[in-house]
C-alpha cells in the first residue's frame, strides 16, 4: 500500500508539475501562453481534450482527465485560473459516459492516471462499480470464464468502444450482455448561447447501430457537473444513421453558428458536412467533396479548405450555403494536408492555422493575409476570443495566441521538416516557449519529394530565413550539405556536445564532420523483419541452433515447418509476399552496409549477393510454412492483432523496427545477420537528423533548441541513441494494474477457502489459476522498454551502422521507368538475376562516378 | 537513248516518292493512329515491354476500327492535354511575336551600319548560336532568378527572343542586298527607319517567312528550357514536355494527342512552304 | 550601308541588350562559377575545378559520346546531303509532292514523332520484323549501343531535308554555261566538279557543315525523351552530365563541363574555318 501511495503521489507532482505550473509560468512577450498541456508518460497518453470553445463570455475546456473521468474548465479569465468542474458521479450504473466498466477494474492505460485529485479515493469508488453491474445485470451466476474474457478483451482494445475486439473472447457465447450491449458516448462537446452542450450518442455495438442521439447540456455547480436532458428536441437518429455508412456517429470539429450545430462526418468513403439545426433537431448534409476544414463565413457563406495530395497545395474555397457557386479564396503550398478554419463575425477575420503558422484573413480579402503566430501543433483548432486573442489547441495542448502581427516581437525560428513526424517538433516548441519566452518557433512540414533541392538552393543563396533542417541522413540533400560544408558547427553548445558524447559510436559517427557535431538525431526510421527469441527458447530452442549468415538464415527457415510441426506455433502472421519483401530489404540494405565497411566500391553484381537473392526468390511458401497473398485478400497483409494476454506464439513477424523494436508486445527482435561465417554481422539503421543554417541568424537559439529537442525524443529512440539508458521501463499504470490485480487474487484466493468442496470449490480455483496466469502475462506484457529488447539491442549494437546513403534514391532516379521490367528478377520477377544486378551496378555507377 | 533517259527518270520518279513516304511515313502514321479506339491503343503500347523471340507487335498501318474516342478523351474528358497544348500555343505565339520586333531590327543593325566592332559583334553571335543549351543554362537560370522570373513564362519566352541563329539567318540574308536598293530611297528622302520598314523588310519576306517557320518549329519542340526554369510551376509546361517516352504506363491517347501537336506544324509547314525553301536557300556563309 | 552609328543605336539597342542580358553576362559570369568550390566558403581555387571535371569518369563519357555521335551525324547528314542533291540536281525533280515532303520533318516536334519512331524499332517492331524477313536475327534496338541507330536515324530524319535543300540551291545558283563551256574544253565529270562545283559550293558547304554539328550537339533533347537521365552508357551524353549536376545544383561543375566544351566548339569551328579558307584559297589560286 505504501508504495502505491508513493507512486500515486509522484504520479500527481508529475500531472500537477505539468498542468499548473504550464500555466503559472509560460508568458511570452506578446500575451502569448501555453494554457495547458499534457505529455505522454512512458508512451501513454493519460489525459485528452475533447474540446475548447467560447460559452458566453467565458471559455470552457473539456476534457477526459485520467481516472476523474470528464472534467470541465471554465475560464472566466484566459490567464487566470480556471474553475473546475468534475463529473458528478451517479453510481452505480452499468453504462456510462462511454466508459465501459467491465474494463474499468483493470485500468486501460489511456485511462488510468490520477489527476489533480488524491488517486487514493478511487479504487474504492470503481471496485463497487465492477461487481454491481454484473448483479444488476443478472449475471451473478457467470462463469469466471466469461468475465475473464471480459477483462481481456476490454484490455485488448485501447478503444472504450470494444467492436472489433477480437481473440479471446467469443462474443455469440455471451448472451446474457445482450441487454447491455449499447453504451452512450460523449466525445462531441460544444458551446452554445452560455452554455456547454454534449451530443449523447447511444451506440448499440453488438448490432452496430445508433439507438439514440440526444443534446444534452452540462449543468455545472459545485465543482461538479452534470449532463441532464433539455428541452431540446431529441435529433432524429434514423434520418441522420442512413447517411451513415457505418453505425458509427461521430461529428468532427464541431462548432456552431446561430442555431446550427455544424461539422463534418465520415459517410462511405469521404466527407460530408452535417448542418444539426439545435432548435428543431433536423439534420441537413451536404456533400462537398473532400474538405479538409470548415466554417461558417460571413453572409451565410460556407468556408472550407480543400487539399489536392498530389500537387501539395491547400486552396481556401467559399461556396452558398448549399455549396453552390465556389470561387476560390487563396491557394497555397501544404505539404501535410493539416490545416483549420475559423471565421470570427465580430472581427470579420478568417483565421487559419497551416504550415505551424496562425494566419488570418480580413474582409475574407486573399490580398490581406497574413500569418500573424506561430502554432506549433500540427491541427490547431481556432477559437477567438474577445480581446483579439485567439485559443488554439488540439487534443493535448491549449494555447492562447495574440492576432496582432506588429505585436509578434522576439525570436521566431523556422524549422523545415523533410521528415514525416512533426511531433517532436511540437512537443519542443512548447518547452522553447517555456524556457524563452521571447522566443516562437514556426515548423514547417515539407515536401520530401517536391521541395527536397530547394534545401541546397536556399544555402547557396546564403539564405538564413529558415534556422534549422530537418533531413534524412541518408538522403541526397543532407549528402550535399554535408559535402559542401553547408552544417553549422554545433560543438559550442554545451549541452549539445554534452547529450552527444553520451551517446553510442555507432551513433556519433554519423553526426561528426572533421571532429565537429555538425547534427543531432532525431529519429531512427529503419525497419526489418524480428524473430521471436522468446518463443524459440520457450520452445527449446537455444542461441546457438540460430542462424548466424544468411545463408544459415535460409536454411534455417526450412526447417522451421518440421520443427514446429503439432505445436501451437505460428511461423508467421504476415503473407509471405509481404515477409519476404521486408527480408529482401534488410538484405539489400545489409549487404550495402556491409560493402561500405568492407570499403570497396559499391556493387550489387557479386556471387554473394546473386547467391543470397537467388535463395530468397527461390524460397518457397508452403515450405517454410507462412501462407501466400490470396486473390480475395482485401488488406495488405497487416494482420496483426495480438491479444493482450495471449502469450504470443508466432516466430517471425515482417513488422520490426531498428536499432530496437518499438512493438514490444510481439516478443519480436530484429535479427542480424553476417555476410559470411568468419565476418560480424550488420545491422542497416536509418537516422533522421537536425542541422542548423550556416546563415541563420539565430544560431545559438537554435542550438538551444535542438538540445531541448533531445530531451523529447521518442522513447525508443532515447534507447537507441544514449549509452546510458539501459534500464528496462514499465507501462506508467503497472503499478496500479499490479495492486488492482493482487487485491482481485486475494479476493479469488478467499472465495477459494471459503468455497464448499465440489463444483465451487473446482471453479474457483479455475478462476484463481486463470488470475495467476494473467497476473503473469501482465508482469511479460507490462514493459514499454523490456528486458528483453535492451538486452538483444545491446547485442546487436556492434554491429550496427547508419546508412549514409539510400540505395532506394539511387535506384529510382538511375531506373527509368520502362527499364522497371530489367529490374524485376531481383524481386523474384521473370528473367536473369545477373543480367538484373548488372544493369544496377551500371546505372548506380553512372551516380557514383557524377560524383554527387 | 530518249528510252534510256526516260527510264532513269521513271526510275529517279519512284525513287523520290519511296524517299517521300519514309520521310512522311511518322508524320501519316501517327496521324492514323489517333484515329484507333483507346483499348486498341492501350494493347499496343503495353506490348512494348514483351521481349518473346516468336511474337511480333501486332503493328499495323492503320486502326483495326476508326474511332474518335482518343480524341473525345484528350479533346472533351481530359483537360489536360488540351491544358498543356494552350500552353504551347502560348509560348510559339509569344516567342514569335517578341522576335518580330527585335530580331530583324538588329539583323538590320549588323548589316547596313558601317561601325566598329560590327563583325566581332556578328562573330559573337555566331558563336553563341553554336553552343548548346546547356552552357549557358546555369548562369542563365541565376540571371532568371535575380529578375525573379525563374518559374514564370517569362523564364521560357525571354530568352528565346534573342536567338542568335536567327539574328544570323537573317542577317545573312540582309548583307546579300545590294546597297543601292538604300541609297535610292534615302535620295528619296526616307530616314533608316522608314527604309527598313517599307524597303528592307519587304524585300526580305521569304527569309522573314522562312525564320518565322524555322523558331515556330523550335518553340513548338521546347524541352530543355522549361525543364530547366519551369521545375517548381509544372501547370506552365507546354506539351512537348509531357510526351514521356520512358514509362510502361499508357492511357491509350497518346496518339491523338501527337497529333494534335504535329498539326499546327504541319499548317505553319504547309503555309510557309515557299517562303522557307526560298528563305533557307539563300542563306550562305559569308 | 549608312556610315552614321547613331543611327544604327535604335535597332541595335533591344536586340543587344536581350543578348547582353541572356546570353553575354551569364556566359561570361559563368566563369566564376566554374573557378569557385561553391562550398560555404565559396572560396577561389583556380582551375582545381577543370582539372576534377577533366577527370571525371563520367564527363569524359559524355563528351567521349557527344563528340562520337557528332562524328557519326553531322559527316554522315553532310555526305548524304550532297549525295541526294546532287542526284537530286540532275534529276530536277518536277513533282511538288517530293518538294513539300523533304523539309517536312524540320518542322516537326520530335517529342511527338519519337512516339512512333520508338514502336517501329521496338524488338517486336517493323524494323525488326523487316531485319527478320531477311533472314538475320532480331536486334534489340533500344537498349546499349545499338540506340544509338534509331537516334541517329532520326537526327537524319529530321534534318536531311533541310541540308538537302541548302546544297541544292547553291548548286542551282551555278551557271549551266560553265559546265557546258568545261564540257567543250574536254574536261572529264571528276574534273569539273572539282573545279567547277566544289569551289562554287564551298560557302554552302560550310554552312552545312557548321549546321550539321550544331544540330549534332543538340542531339540530346531526343536522346533524354529516349533515356531519361541515366540512359545507358553509350548515349549519355555531356548534356546527360551538365543536367544532373544542374539537378543535384552542383553549378560548379555545369559551368566548368560547359565551358570545356566551348572551347572544344570554338576550337572546332575555328578549324573548320580555317580550312574552308585554306580550300578557298588553294582553288581561287590553282584558277
Amino acid at each position: 500500500m505504501k508504495k502505491r501511495t508513493i507512486k500515486s503521489f509522484i504520479l500527481c507532482l508529475l500531472a500537477v508539475m505539468l498542468c499548473v505550473t504550464a500555466c503559472g509560468t509560460a508568458f511570452a512577450s506578446a500575451g502569448d501562453r501555453t494554457v495547458l498541456r499534457f505529455k505522454a508518460v512512458n508512451g501513454t497518453m493519460e489525459t485528452w481534450i475533447y474540446a475548447a470553445c467560447k460559452v458566453g463570455d467565458d471559455f470552457c475546456v473539456v476534457m477526459q482527465e485520467g481516472g476523474n473521468g470528464t472534467v470541465i474548465l471554465r475560464y472566466t479569465d484566459p490567464n487566470g485560473e480556471p474553475e473546475r468542474f468534475t463529473m458528478k458521479q451517479e453510481m452505480p450504473e452499468y453504462v456510462e459516459n462511454g466508459e465501459f466498466m467491465p474494463g474499468e477494474e483493470l485500468a486501460i492505460g489511456d485511462e488510468q492516471a490520477p489527476g489533480e485529485e488524491p488517486a487514493a479515493e478511487e479504487p474504492v469508488k470503481e471496485e463497487p462499480a465492477a461487481e454491481e453491474p454484473a448483479a444488476e445485470a443478472g449475471i451473478s451466476e457467470l462463469s469466471w470464464d466469461d468475465l475473464m474474457a471480459w477483462d481481456e478483451s476490454a484490455e485488448d482494445s485501447q478503444d472504450p468502444m470494444p467492436i472489433g475486439a477480437d481473440e479471446g473472447f467469443n462474443w455469440d457465447d455471451a448472451d446474457m450482455y445482450e441487454e447491455n450491449s449499447t453504451y452512450t458516448n460523449t466525445d462531441t462537446w460544444f458551446g452554445w448561447k452560455g452554455d456547454i452542450y454534449a451530443l449523447a450518442v447511444t451506440q448499440n455495438w453488438r448490432a452496430n447501430t445508433v439507438d439514440s442521439i440526444k443534446i444534452q447540456r452540462a449543468k455545472l455547480e459545485d465543482g461538479q457537473f452534470t449532463l441532464e436532458d433539455t428541452e431540446l428536441p431529441e435529433l432524429d437518429h434514423e434520418s441522420i444513421m442512413s447517411e451513415m455508412s457505418d453505425g458509427y456517429f461521430s461529428l468532427g470539429e464541431p462548432f456552431t453558428a446561430g442555431n446550427y450545430l455544424i461539422g463534418t462526418v465520415y459517410a462511405g468513403m469521404s466527407n460530408k458536412v452535417c448542418m444539426i439545426d439545435l432548435e428543431t433537431g433536423a439534420a441537413e448534409f451536404l456533400d462537398l467533396g473532400e474538405i479538409n476544414s470548415i466554417t461558417l463565413g460571413p453572409d451565410n457563406s460556407l468556408v472550407y479548405a480543400r487539399y489536392d495530395w498530389q500537387s501539395s497545395k491547400c486552396t481556401i474555397c467559399r461556396a452558398d450555403m448549399k455549396g453552390g457557386n465556389e470561387e476560390t479564396l487563396t491557394e497555397f503550398d501544404l505539404a501535410n494536408g493539416t490545416i483549420s478554419l475559423c471565421y470570427d463575425p465580430d472581427t470579420d477575420m478568417l483565421y487559419y492555422t497551416a504550415n505551424g503558422e496562425l494566419n488570418r484573413m480580413p474582409q475574407m480579402d486573399p490580398a490581406k493575409a497574413e500569418a500573424v503566430n506561430d502554432c506549433p501543433m500540427n491541427y490547431g483548432r481556432i477559437v477567438p476570443l474577445k480581446d483579439g486573442f485567439v485559443v488554439i489547441w488540439d487534443s493535448s495542448t491549449i494555447l492562447r495566441r495574440n492576432t496582432d502581427p506588429a505585436a509578434r516581437g522576439g525570436i521566431t525560428l523556422r524549422v523545415a521538416n523533410y521528415t514525416w513526424d512533426n511531433e517532436l517538433m511540437s512537443e519542443t516548441s512548447y518547452d522553447m516557449g517555456e524556457k524563452r519566452g521571447d522566443v516562437s518557433v514556426v515548423t514547417r512540414v515539407m515536401d520530401s519529394y517536391r521541395q527536397a533541392s530547394t534545401v541546397v538552393q536556399d544555402m547557396m543563396n546564403k539564405d538564413g530565413t529558415t534556422d534549422i533542417y530537418l533531413l534524412s541522413f541518408d538522403g541526397s540533400d543532407f549528402r550535399a550539405l554535408r559535402n559542401r560544408g553547408y552544417l553549422a558547427d554545433l560543438s559550442d553548445n554545451a549541452q549539445l556536445v554534452e547529450n552527444v558524447e553520451r551517446m553510442y559510436p555507432y551513433i556519433q559517427d554519423a553526426l561528426k564532420q572533421d571532429g565537429k557535431l555538425v547534427c543531432i538525431p532525431v529519429m531512427t526510421t529503419g525497419e526489418s523483419f524480428s524473430v521471436n527469441y522468446d518463443l524459440w527458447k520457450r520452445t527449446g530452442g537455444t542461441e546457438e541452433e540460430l542462424p548466424k549468415t544468411w545463408d544459415q538464415f535460409f536454411d534455417w527457415l526450412e526447417t522451421l515447418p518440421e520443427r514446429f510441426a503439432g505445436q501451437d506455433v505460428k511461423i508467421c502472421e504476415e503473407e509471405f509476399e509481404y515477409f519476404t519483401s521486408t527480408v529482401m530489404n534488410t538484405l539489400i540494405e545489409s549487404y550495402q552496409v556491409w560493402m561500405e565497411r568492407k570499403g570497396e566500391d559499391f556493387k550489387f553484381n557479386t556471387p554473394v549477393l546473386n547467391r543470397l537473392l537467388s535463395r530468397l526468390n527461390g524460397l518457397d511458401a508452403d515450405r517454410i510454412g507462412i501462407k501466400e497473398r490470396s486473390e480475395d485478400d482485401d488488406d495488405y497483409g497487416y494482420v496483426v492483432s495480438y491479444s493482450y494476454y495471449q502469450e504470443n506464439n508466432t516466430l517471425l513477424s515482417a513488422w520490426a523496427q531498428l536499432p530496437l523494436n518499438r512493438y514490444n508486445s510481439q516478443g519480436g527482435h530484429p535479427m542480424a545477420l553476417s555476410f559470411a561465417e568468419d565476418e560480424d554481422p550488420v545491422l542497416p539503421v536509418h537516422l533522421n537528423v537536425a542541422c542548423v543554417n550556416p546563415f541563420s541568424e539565430h544560431a545559438a537559439e537554435a542550438k538551444e533548441f535542438l538540445a531541448l529537442a533531445l530531451n523529447n525524443l521518442a522513447l525508443a529512440d532515447q534507447y537507441a541513441f544514449y549509452s546510458d539508458h539501459t534500464e528496462p521501463v514499465h507501462y506508467s499504470y503497472y503499478e496500479e494494474n499490479r495492486e488492482n490485480m493482487q487485491k482481485w487474487l486475494d479476493e479469488l484466493q478467499k472465495n477459494y477457502d471459503e468455497a464448499d468442496e465440489g463444483e465451487e470449490k473446482i471453479n474457483a480455483e479455475e478462476a484463481l489459476k486463470q488470475q495467476k496466469d494473467m497476473m503473469e502475462m501482465e508482469e511479460k506484457y507490462s514493459w514499454v522498454m523490456s528486458p528483453e529488447t535492451l538486452e538483444r539491442f545491446q547485442k546487436n549494437l556492434p554491429s550496427l551502422k547508419v546508412m549514409s546513403r539510400n540505395i532506394y534514391d539511387d535506384i529510382t532516379q538511375s531506373v527509368e521507368e520502362a527499364d522497371w521490367a530489367k529490374v524485376a528478377p531481383i524481386g523474384g520477377g521473370e528473367g536473369s538475376l545477373e543480367d538484373a544486378l548488372k544493369f544496377i551496378d551500371e546505372k548506380i555507377q553512372m551516380i557514383r562516378m557524377e560524383g554527387n | 537513248m530518249r528510252n534510256q533517259k526516260s527510264l532513269r527518270i521513271w526510275l529517279a520518279r519512284f525513287f523520290l516518292t519511296i524517299l517521300a513516304v519514309i520521310i512522311l511515313l511518322p508524320m501519316v502514321q501517327t496521324f492514323l493512329y489517333s484515329f484507333s479506339s483507346i483499348p486498341e491503343m492501350k494493347n499496343l503500347m503495353e506490348s512494348r515491354t514483351i521481349r518473346n523471340e516468336n511474337r511480333w507487335m501486332d503493328l499495323h498501318l492503320s486502326p483495326h476500327m476508326i474511332s474518335l474516342g482518343q480524341y473525345e478523351q484528350i479533346l472533351v474528358k481530359d483537360e489536360d492535354i488540351l491544358h498543356y497544348f494552350t500552353n504551347s500555343v502560348l509560348y510559339a505565339a509569344a516567342i514569335l511575336l517578341g522576335q518580330t520586333l527585335v530580331i530583324p531590327a538588329l539583323a538590320f543593325g549588323l548589316s547596313k551600319f558601317k561601325f566598329r566592332g560590327r563583325e566581332t559583334i556578328f562573330f559573337m553571335i555566331v558563336m553563341l548560336m553554336l553552343l548548346p543549351f546547356q552552357v549557358t543554362m546555369v548562369p542563365n537560370v541565376l540571371t532568371l532568378r535575380f529578375l525573379g522570373l525563374l518559374d514564370t513564362v517569362w523564364a521560357v519566352i525571354l530568352p528565346m527572343l534573342f536567338a542568335p541563329f536567327f539574328i544570323f539567318l537573317i542577317r545573312q540574308f540582309m548583307i546579300s542586298l545590294p546597297d543601292e536598293l538604300l541609297e535610292a530611297s534615302s535620295i528619296d528622302g526616307a530616314g533608316p527607319f522608314r527604309s527598313f520598314l517599307w524597303i528592307v523588310l519587304p524585300v526580305c519576306r521569304p527569309v522573314l517567312g522562312a525564320a518565322a517557320a524555322l523558331s515556330f518549329a523550335e518553340s513548338w519542340n521546347l524541352v530543355e528550357q522549361p525543364l530547366t526554369y519551369l521545375t517548381q510551376a509544372v501547370h506552365l509546361m507546354p506539351l512537348s514536355t509531357q510526351f514521356n517516352q520512358l514509362t510502361t504506363r499508357s492511357n491509350g491517347y497518346e496518339f491523338a494527342g501527337a497529333a494534335l501537336y504535329i498539326l499546327p506544324a504541319l499548317l505553319i509547314y504547309l503555309f510557309f512552304q515557299e517562303d522557307i525553301l526560298a528563305g533557307i536557300q539563300l542563306t550562305e556563309m559569308k | 550601308m549608312y556610315k552614321k552609328f547613331r543611327l544604327a543605336w535604335p535597332f541595335l539597342l533591344p536586340g543587344l541588350a536581350g543578348l547582353l542580358i541572356f546570353y553575354g553576362i551569364p556566359f561570361v559570369g559563368g566563369i566564376w562559377y566554374s573557378v569557385t568550390d561553391g562550398k560555404v566558403a565559396n572560396e577561389f581555387v583556380g582551375l582545381q575545378n577543370y582539372i576534377s571535371v577533366w577527370g571525371n569518369k563520367m564527363f569524359q563519357l559524355g563528351l567521349g559520346n557527344t563528340m562520337e555521335l557528332s562524328l557519326i551525324c553531322a559527316p554522315l547528314l553532310f555526305l548524304l546531303s550532297f549525295v541526294l542533291a546532287a542526284g537530286l540536281h540532275r534529276i530536277r525533280p518536277a513533282g511538288a509532292f517530293f518538294r513539300s515532303s523533304v523539309l517536312m520533318p524540320y518542322l516537326m516536334p520530335s517529342s511527338a514523332i519519337l512516339l512512333i519512331w520508338l514502336l517501329w524499332f521496338n524488338y517486336g517492331g517493323p524494323v525488326n520484323r523487316l531485319i527478320a524477313a531477311m533472314g538475320a536475327a532480331r536486334v534489340d534496338w533500344l537498349s546499349g549501343a545499338q540506340l544509338r541507330t534509331p537516334v541517329v536515324l532520326l537526327f537524319l530524319w529530321k534534318n536531311l531535308g533541310f541540308c538537302v535543300v541548302i546544297f541544292m540551291s547553291a548548286l542551282q545558283s551555278i551557271p549551266e554555261s560553265l559546265y557546258e563551256y568545261a564540257t567543250l574544253e574536254g574536261a572529264s565529270f571528276m574534273k569539273q566538279t572539282f573545279s567547277i562545283t566544289l569551289p562554287l559550293v564551298i560557302p554552302s558547304a560550310f554552312l552545312i557543315a557548321i549546321l550539321s554539328f550544331v544540330s549534332a550537339f543538340r542531339i540530346f533533347k531526343e536522346v533524354y525523351f529516349i533515356g531519361g537521365a541515366y540512359p545507358d552508357p553509350p548515349l549519355y551524353t555531356l548534356q546527360n552530365y551538365m543536367n544532373n549536376m544542374y539537378r543535384d545544383l552542383n553549378y560548379q561543375n555545369v559551368t566548368t563541363a560547359a565551358y570545356i566544351f566551348a572551347v572544344i566548339v570554338f576550337v572546332l569551328f575555328g578549324l573548320l574555318f580555317l580550312s574552308q579558307r585554306q580550300a578557298m584559297k588553294r582553288l581561287n589560286g590553282g584558277d
